[in-house]
């Protein structure tokens, strides 16, 4: 009797469990909504909005799929809204990066543990370029005069954001002495604050300089760009290529040509960190209950719609590139080194947060 | 085009929606397009959702967008009066002037607007928003103090959310909803709808505040007929519109408080304004039209917009494959000049259709306000939950900053200044942080622009000071109608205490932080501390007159509670309390149409079949036009995931959250 009931039991269990897990996944009638946690005019949300334009096709039941913005706290109140509030049943999904830099030294604000999320996979890892005007300091004729240059200004959007990290990182390692000013908020602000000479450097993405840049500063012979900043492959150990920036060197090259070698310290700590983990600025995530039955099906559209012609050709027309996409192990080991930061970097970020100064009583 | 218009004229009218969540409807449907059709469609819409947001602002006194609030202080007035048409036709005669006004600009400044753009630094900006906030003066209302104390107000609560230059948070007490800086609607929605809705039900009275008069169609040509002999007033409004536009950082949601300020501050005679003044219209319409041109001309030249809606047109321009930049006066110059005949043509068919509809819109100021309140209360709510990041959150700001304008309307604090200080916070701090920084000092103190700028501020303040002054002399009614000129000493010493209290705390809390993050607050705080001392005193003073007259203190409280109508504006406030709890049981879809059956039947006393039907088309309204049409997000209630086990697999769930 004991046996006939342990095999039930068993077979009533397994048939349980082959139901749930083979359960056809359908999204029809629902609505999908892609969080972005930017503002609704900003590159991150165009991206999203390519992105969402196609993605239905790609899911069982073709929903219909909506961008909506969350912005705030540099992209933390979308994040914990989905972590915290978000619908368990793959309807709302988060578009943008989640903020590593923050989790390691410990920002206030952060509520959710990125490795809890259903990831549907890491996308991004395009790259930064670094300009300078050209009358900067008496002028620049050659890109190795920079080095002769200090007391410029250079300038940020907002405290800990890649713009402005990109900025100050590479001038740190060469040992540029210049000035950072955060809270440019945006980089059209950016771009007007170098027209008015306001400041002298700056840091633009991949589409940013397209748009900003090349066909206006740089065409006109105002600006100079000094090097690329790739996002590094953490699989292959190596740079990734950057065809589409043509006759920019690779900020890496440019130390080795100048100075030799490779560099160190805590700002060199932080870029390699930077680079290597922390680019991937159109990942997608999911509330942590989400059945597995919906992430897979989830993961496979995220992974078609990227892989889709009509969307990469919609894409390309506007970033010039298409992004790195991730899935799987790859992704796994994104996460662990992004989460497992030098102690060397950790201190570079922190001071540049202001996090080490953060009351005046701790204090 | 045309469909483009239509959608904008719907979008501008309706509270909360905007040009901006109209645009970010249609940019999936211009991928396709050509360029050409695709900004006719875009910017059609957004062309015009500045005049017909003067629907709201006139009807209801609620700002239909963040461009018309500074409409409302002379436009509803003067619907009260029964001149709603009158508004109507001086507002879209310089709505449509503004808006051409700005299409010129944009068309011949395209390729001298450099030095413009560069001669505006951090520096020039902040001195800017200093001469916006000097404009506090001629907003306050029957009291300085009470007027700078608001804005003081606004600027401590726009620093709600991350600091500007390291990553510390402040005032958001853990939570989320905090970590930015409010939201500009639910706040003005607030401090603006919310009373007057309010004062609606409580009073059961229309809009109009005189008997039915026929609102002949003559009307609308007395506004046409004053908007032409103030040509002069809409010009230099227009102007003033279009170049705060050219301006990235400052926004349109400042432009027409400027222009207000401007118009008061230029006429001799000022004493109308807040009362029906159609000064008051024409000056903040001519300008917020204006704008739309401007902000153009830098994110077509340059890339760099003016404004979000901008920003979204400038999306919409890279998802077509151009640049901007040089090839926009080049090679893709006919796209430019299609964007400049679009904003022309659009601007003046909005007012074609919006004059042929406005003396039916106008009727609704004499409808019975028990009937507006339960469809207007529907808007604001969704209004403010789209404006203000689809969260709960977003009401509780609703209520909070409703319950502060009812308290600051009954007792005679002007409402503008606070939202003057909200808007122009977060840009006075951000700039001056920047000009200090990058100038490593206060070196641009001595730019020439910069002095220039200081002067226009002293200028203005002292005009301010001495219109306040002459005011003051001229005045003999206390019971003068107008923004911030109510009089109830003991319910504005309520207010005082309040704002003691808000004050020192915040200063108790800012002392904890470091210096770049602590400054701008405690700079804040501390003076107002002070001047809320001052004007408790002259509050105290008042009482005390009163007490003189009737030595009955509580009759004197019973008097200041019934001229308040506080018992049943509290009910009021409860019930919209009662809204928002219920929300989170069972949702948005099932609680409004509910609050507008209960209103209906027990507040208003209409009939059943009445309340059942207007709570059916809210339903309807809230499912297929908020739902289905704008995809918005809504709150997911607590009984959402228990009934959805239970209903069968099919059933349409959206139907009822």
């Amino acid at each position: 009797m004991k046996r006939f009931i342990f095999i039930f039991m068993f077979v009533a269990a397994a048939c349980f469990l082959f139901s749930s897990n083979s359960r056809a996944v359908d999204f029809s009638g629902k609505r999908i909504e892609i969080i972005v946690s930017a503002g609704a005019g900003g590159g991150l949300t165009r991206n999203a909005r390519v992105f969402a334009k196609h993605f239905s096709k790609h899911i069982p039941g073709n929903p219909t799929v909506v961008v909506k913005n969350i912005p705030g706290g540099g992209g933390q109140k979308g994040i914990n809204f989905v972590y915290t509030k978000g619908r368990k049943d793959g309807t709302q999904i988060v578009y943008g990066p989640m903020n590593f830099v923050g989790i390691n030294v410990g920002l206030a604000g952060i509520k959710y543990v990125p490795k809890k999320f259903k990831l549907l996979g890491f996308a991004g890892a395009t790259p930064f370029v670094t300009i300078v005007r050209k009358d900067i300091k008496g002028g620049i004729n050659s890109r190795e005069d920079i080095m002769q240059k200090s007391g410029f200004v250079t300038g940020g959007r907002i405290p800990g954001g890649n713009l402005g990290l990109l900025s100050r990182m590479p001038f740190a390692i060469l040992g540029i002495k210049n000035r950072f000013v955060v809270g440019y908020k945006n980089q059209p602000k950016l771009k007007a604050a170098m027209m008015q000479n306001e400041i002298q450097a700056l840091t633009t993405g991949n589409v940013g300089y397209f748009v900003f840049y090349l066909n206006d500063t740089l065409k006109k012979g105002n600006g100079v760009a000094l090097f690329s900043h790739p996002s590094f492959d953490v699989v292959t150990g190596k740079f990734r290529q950057s065809p589409h920036i043509k006759g920019v060197p690779r900020f890496t090259d440019f130390y080795a040509k100048l100075k030799g070698g490779e560099p160190s310290g805590d700002a060199w700590e932080a870029y390699k960190w930077k680079v290597s983990y922390d680019t991937f600025s159109s990942s997608m995530y999911m509330h942590p209950d989400t059945p597995d039955n919906i992430t897979r099906v989830l993961q496979k559209a995220w992974k078609d719609n990227w892989n889709d012609p009509a969307m990469q050709k919609r894409f390309i027309k506007r970033n010039k590139a298409m992004l790195v996409t991730l899935q799987g192990a790859a992704a796994a080991k994104v996460i662990e080194g992004a989460l497992s930061m030098s102690p060397g970097a950790k201190r570079y970020f922190s001071a540049e947060l202001g996090i080490a100064k953060k009351s005046r009583k701790k204090k | 085009m045309i469909l483009g218009v239509l959608i904008g004229i719907w979008m501008g009218a309706v509270p909360g929606l905007g040009g901006v969540l109209g645009m970010i409807l249609l940019l999936p449907f211009t991928f396709d397009m050509e360029p050409v059709h695709a900004f006719a469609l875009l910017l059609g819409l957004f062309a015009v959702t500045s005049t017909s947001d003067t629907i709201a602002s006139v009807m209801l006194g609620i700002p239909g967008t963040a461009a018309s609030q500074a409409t409302i202080l002379d436009g509803y007035p003067l619907a009260k009066k029964g001149q709603a048409p009158r508004a109507f036709g001086a507002a879209f005669t310089v709505s449509a002037f503004g808006g051409v006004f700005g299409a010129i600009v944009l068309a011949i400044s395209l390729p001298i607007i450099t030095p413009v753009i560069t001669s505006f630094g951090s520096p020039e900006i902040f001195m800017l928003a200093i001469l916006g906030l000097v404009m506090v003066g001629s907003l306050s209302g029957g009291s300085i103090g009470k007027g700078l104390l608001g804005a003081l107000l606004g600027l401590l609560i726009s620093t709600v959310g991350a600091a500007q230059t390291v990553a510390i948070y402040r005032y958001t007490f853990n939570t989320d909803y905090l970590l930015d800086t409010l939201p500009l609607i639910p706040c003005v929605l607030g401090l603006f709808a919310i009373p007057e809705l309010m004062e609606l039900a409580v009073k059961n009275i229309s809009i109009a505040r005189i008997e039915n008069i026929n609102t002949k169609k003559s009307r609308i040509t007395d506004g046409i007929k004053d908007a032409f002999r103030h040509w002069w007033l809409a010009t230099r409004c227009a102007a003033i519109g279009t170049y705060i536009g050219v301006l990235p950082g400052l926004g349109a949601a400042i432009v027409d408080w400027i222009a207000y300020g401007h118009a008061v501050q230029s006429s001799k005679d000022n004493k109308n304004f807040g009362k029906g003044d159609i000064r008051g219209v024409i000056a903040p319409e001519a300008a917020n039209n204006a704008t739309k041109g401007g902000a153009l001309i830098p994110a077509v030249a340059f890339g760099i917009p003016g404004s979000l809606g901008t920003a979204i047109l400038l999306g919409a321009l890279l998802m077509v494959g151009l640049l901007p930049g040089p090839d926009m006066l080049t090679t893709n110059l006919h796209i430019t000049f299609s964007m400049v005949w679009t904003l022309v043509f659009a601007n003046i068919l909005a007012a074609g259709l919006l004059m042929i509809w406005a003396n039916q819109v106008a009727k609704i100021a004499f409808v019975s306000g028990h009937l507006i309140v339960p469809g207007v209360i529907l808007f604001v709510f969704m209004g403010a939950w789209l404006g203000g990041d689809v969260a709960i959150g977003s009401w509780i700001t609703l209520l909070v900053f409703g319950v502060l304008g009812y308290l600051m309307k009954v007792s005679g604090w002007a409402r503008p200044p606070l939202v003057l200080g909200l808007i122009l916070g977060t840009i006075v701090e951000n700039r001056f942080l920047l000009s200090v920084r990058a100038h490593d000092g206060f070196s641009w103190l001595s730019k020439p622009l910069v002095l220039f700028l200081l002067g226009l501020v002293l200028v203005t303040l002292y005009f301010a000071i001495k219109g306040i002054r002459n005011k003051k002399r001229g005045t003999t009614d206390k019971d003068e109608q107008g923004e911030g000129r109510a009089s109830n000493p003991v319910i504005s010493s309520i207010v005082s205490i309040a704002l003691i209290f808000v004050f020192s705390i915040a200063s108790w809390i800012a002392l904890d932080w470091p210096s770049e993050v602590g400054l701008f607050p405690l700079i804040i705080a501390l003076p107002a501390i002070l001047i809320t001392l001052l004007t408790a005193r002259s509050d105290w003073n008042g009482a005390q007159a009163l007490y003189q007259l009737n030595p009955k203190a509580t009759a004197i409280i019973r008097e200041a509670i019934d001229k308040a109508y506080l018992t049943r504006s509290l009910i009021f406030i409860s019930m919209l309390l009662g809204i928002i709890l219920l929300t989170l049981l069972i949702g948005q879809k099932l609680v409004l149409p509910i609050f507008i059956y209960l209103y209906l039947t027990f507040w208003g006393s209409k009939s059943k079949v009445l309340a059942v039907t207007y709570s059916l088309i809210s339903w309807v309204v809230l499912v297929f036009f908020y739902d289905r049409f704008i995809n918005l997000a809504f709150y997911m209630p607590i009984i959402q995931n228990p009934l959805e086990a239970i209903l069968p697999k099919n059933f349409p769930i959206w139907l009822l959250f």
